[in-house]
């Protein structure tokens, strides 16, 4: 085991480099100009010379690549071409507040997904099954940023429940920042509990025309241990499979979530950092989505043997 | 013996008339002031985050810092008369070459340090300086020389003569010498406010300056400018009651949010709307085909269905304030689609194509250009509008590669010829003609530039008003008047001539 998780984190190396060459060409071939964007209006070309001077951005493409490589093997992510400041702390400041924002979405997502996959498994013709199909499709179908947009017009402006942008940390107020949590998290969480519930659903199917259901139904157990013990348990690794992927998708979603909510996370951070070719700072911020995707698909990986005790890895 | 000349019984009325004025009206501010409430959190939403806490850097983003940070050396009242600021007094030479300076006594940075003449001097050699001196670069141009005589006094040497010196003083946000390597994440000043923290992107947050100058302001205890991609999710937030007061309301949202909240409309003209033309690439290198663009364009269409009446026409920058401010010219330029037909046919251009180059973070300005796509393609002029986004507008902006793109320029209030700080009226690296401005206009601005008389002044003024006409490099179109919304709990609230947030005497009443 050890020595599979070793083996795996060796892989992420050339994942790592791989996802930064990318990452570095795209930017690049994005036109614009971070000396444009930090001077601003009114500035005369030679102001605009001197300023890509100072960023390093004269010099060739290469050469900026292979010094950025350097530092990031130490650690060190650069500085923000617009404020100065060390992407190392940026990303610090942005983690925890997008890692909210991802925990409370897989609670709402889980919350809606298992009892829904399970009702409709269980009782597949039923009118249950039939709204769970419907809601499935419905939250699948509706983009993002519509359903967003809709939850701040009923739940912000008209009936003025809710606030309909802004930040509280869990640690410091746990009842206002569940008041600031739930729109933004209903809203990237809703795709991906349909998602779920479906899976959850189709897994569960397949698993309760199994023998040993029936055999465990034979001996006489109720329908919750059967269900909850011999049926879902098993049910649950492709399940698994599909939480560990459907991380992408919140990475996705939380861009354009944060941006509706105001949420001062990653997403945000990424998108204003694009819109002002803040190179260090997107270079940076997807470098460590890619980490953070590959961990947590590697985590899934270890999660299988936890769930299923005949995998051995090795 | 001088004699003594005894008041007579009108001169008596009179003063005892203003006297109880006067006497009513410092009750009733006293009353208010007794009323104000102290302390409390104000909550600004802003479109757009801080680019940097230099106050050289007078971008639309930063204005907000630059009298709540910062204070300027002086200030203007809204018919652009001078008051002290961080001057207490001044006296401008006979000659205009000149400029003496009384620092107010007992100011103090936010760090504690006192302010001395020689912090002045620094901050007029940071200006100075082309790697840092930013917007006031070109403002200090015509300074030879800043000296302090003493602890509390400032001298400013001109090069030529200064018509515009109350301009550069106004401009002036002054910090302290020892904080200016340390801009871009925070700023040290003498403002009402001093800085807390900044989280980029996210929110800024100042407190109360205890040492402040003011009489007993500022009232709030701290400010948070939050920061809002988007000035939808900035309206909504302000109706929901996150933000206490919103600044750069988007023109649409004004009328419907009237009903819940004190509007505040900033002045008119202090920046305007106009259309950019690129007078050395075809078609519009041709002066007709730039004159047909001034028949062209439906200005009171713009105020009323782009700018939703939060406007007026014009077809000069220059507001109503400005010494250059000429009514009588509207008349000339009307809405006139045959008349642009006819200059377009005379240009050799008719039936022609051109792109629109224009940016989403300001949405009036795709509406602009969709207004004068439809009405030139009723006469057969096809208008390209290309949206991109704003580091990519800026770099073809200033790299003078489009044909016309709709913007804004400033500082069209005050001296007339301080238009030239706007990129496209720059009389050098201009990025419409490069160093071969139109000889016309360089001559007015020169002109206009060199005197302190008034009568040459006016003349000056004419010249350079029918240069812009002429030339056509630049269509203005309407006044860009800001919209302020406030919670009714705050009171107090106030703006500059340039429409910079003045919060020193904001309270909040709840």
């Amino acid at each position: 085991m050890a020595r599979y998780v070793l083996f795996r984190l060796i892989q992420l190396l050339p994942v790592l480099l791989l996802a930064s060459v990318g990452v570095w060409l795209m930017i690049y071939l994005i036109p614009g100009d971070p000396a444009v964007a930090l001077l601003g209006p009114d500035v005369t070309p030679e102001q605009i010379q001197r300023t890509r001077a100072r960023m390093g951005l004269d010099r060739p493409l290469p050469v900026q690549y292979a010094l950025w490589l350097g530092r990031v093997v130490q650690g060190d992510l650069g500085v923000s071409y617009l404020n100065g400041l060390p992407v190392t702390t940026m990303l610090a400041q942005r983690i925890p507040v997008t890692l909210q924002l991802t925990v409370a979405s897989f609670v709402v997502a889980l919350a809606i997904a298992a009892p829904f996959g399970i009702a409709s498994a269980v009782r597949p013709r039923s009118w249950i099954a039939r709204g769970v199909t419907g809601y499935n499709a419905l939250a699948m179908a509706v983009p993002t940023f519509w359903l967003g947009i809709l939850l701040v017009l009923c739940f912000g402006l008209w009936l003025r429940w809710l606030p309909t942008s802004g930040f509280v940390p869990f640690w410091q107020e746990p009842g206002r920042a569940l008041r600031f949590l739930i729109l933004p998290a209903f809203t990237l969480g809703a795709y991906v509990s349909a998602v779920l519930a479906r899976f959850t659903r189709a897994a569960l199917l397949e698993t309760l025309y199994q023998d040993y259901v029936r055999t465990a139904r034979a001996k006489g157990l109720g329908e919750r241990p059967v269900i909850g013990v011999h049926a879902l348990r098993n049910a649950l690794i492709p399940v698994v499979t599909v939480v560990g992927l459907q991380f992408g998708a919140f990475m996705g979603g939380a861009v354009i979530t944060e941006a509706i909510f105001d949420y001062p996370g990653l997403g945000r951070m990424l998108l204003q950092a694009i819109l002002t070719r803040d190179y260090t700072v997107v270079q940076g911020t997807i470098l460590f989505v890619v980490l953070a995707f590959v961990v947590i698909n590697l985590l899934t990986d270890l999660a299988y043997a936890l769930l299923d005790p005949r995998i051995r890895y090795s | 013996m001088t004699p003594i000349h005894a008041p007579s019984r009108r001169r008596f009325l009179q003063g005892l008339a203003a006297g109880t004025i006067a006497g009513t009206a410092f009750l009733a501010a006293a009353r208010r002031a007794a009323a104000k409430k102290r302390g409390g959190t104000l909550t600004v939403g802003m479109p757009n985050d801080f680019d940097t806490f230099d106050p050289h850097k007078l971008s639309f983003a930063n204005f907000t810092l630059q009298q709540n940070l910062y204070d300027t050396l002086t200030r203007y009242n809204a018919s652009l008369k001078p008051l002290p600021g961080l001057a207490e007094r001044w006296a401008v030479a006979p000659d205009g070459q000149s400029v003496t300076l009384t620092l107010r006594k007992g100011v103090k940075f936010h760090s504690g340090k006192d302010l001395m003449a020689a912090d002045v001097v620094k901050n007029f050699e940071k200006a100075a300086d082309k790697e840092r001196g930013w917007n006031m670069l070109p403002a200090v141009a015509n300074v030879a020389e800043v000296t302090a005589p003493d602890a509390g006094t400032v001298v400013i040497k001109f090069k030529k003569v200064s018509p515009e010196v109350f301009d550069l003083l106004q401009a002036m946000g002054i910090m302290e010498p020892a904080a200016m390597d340390s801009l871009k994440n925070r700023g040290v000043g003498t403002g009402p406010f001093k800085f807390v923290e900044w989280v980029p992107g996210d929110h800024t947050t100042l407190e109360r300056n205890p040492a402040y100058w003011g009489q007993g302001t500022p009232w709030a205890d701290r400010v948070i400018f939050k920061v809002f991609g988007d000035s939808d999710a900035m309206v909504a937030a302000l109706q929901s009651g996150i933000c206490d007061l919103v600044i750069a309301v988007p023109p649409k949202d004004t009328a419907r949010l009237a009903r819940e909240f004190n509007m505040v409309r900033g002045t008119p003209g202090a920046l305007t709307y106009e259309i950019r033309v690129n007078g050395t690439r075809p078609p519009f290198d041709k002066k007709e085909a730039r004159h047909a663009l001034h028949f062209a364009i439906d200005r009171q269409g713009v105020v009323n269905n782009v700018l939703f009446g939060v406007s007026e026409p014009t077809v000069l920058p220059f507001s109503r304030n400005s010494p250059a401010y000429d009514r009588s010219v509207a008349a000339k330029y009307p809405f006139d689609l045959k008349r642009a037909k006819e200059l377009l046919e005379k240009a050799g251009v008719a039936g022609g194509k051109a792109e629109c180059l224009t940016l989403p973070q300001f949405p009036e300005l795709p509406a602009i250009s969709q207004v004068l796509k439809a009405d030139l393609a009723k006469i057969g002029f096809t208008l390209d509008i290309a949206v991109v986004d704003s580091t990519l507008y800026y770099k073809r902006l200033f790299g003078g590669d489009f044909q016309i793109c709709p913007s804004f320029s400033g500082n069209t209030q005050k001296y007339p010829t301080r238009v030239a700080l706007n990129s496209i009226y720059r009389p050098a690296n201009n990025p419409v003609w490069g160093n071969e401005v139109p000889k016309a206009y360089l001559d007015a601005l020169n002109e206009a530039n060199g005197t302190i008389d008034a009568a040459k002044q006016k003349a000056a003024f004419a010249k350079f008003n029918a240069a812009i006409l002429d030339e056509a490099w630049v269509i203005s179109i309407a006044y860009r008047q800001s919209v302020f919304a406030l919670a009714k709990h705050v009171d107090g609230f106030a703006y500059t001539v340039d429409d910079m947030a003045v919060l020193e005497n904001v309270s909040i009443e709840k």
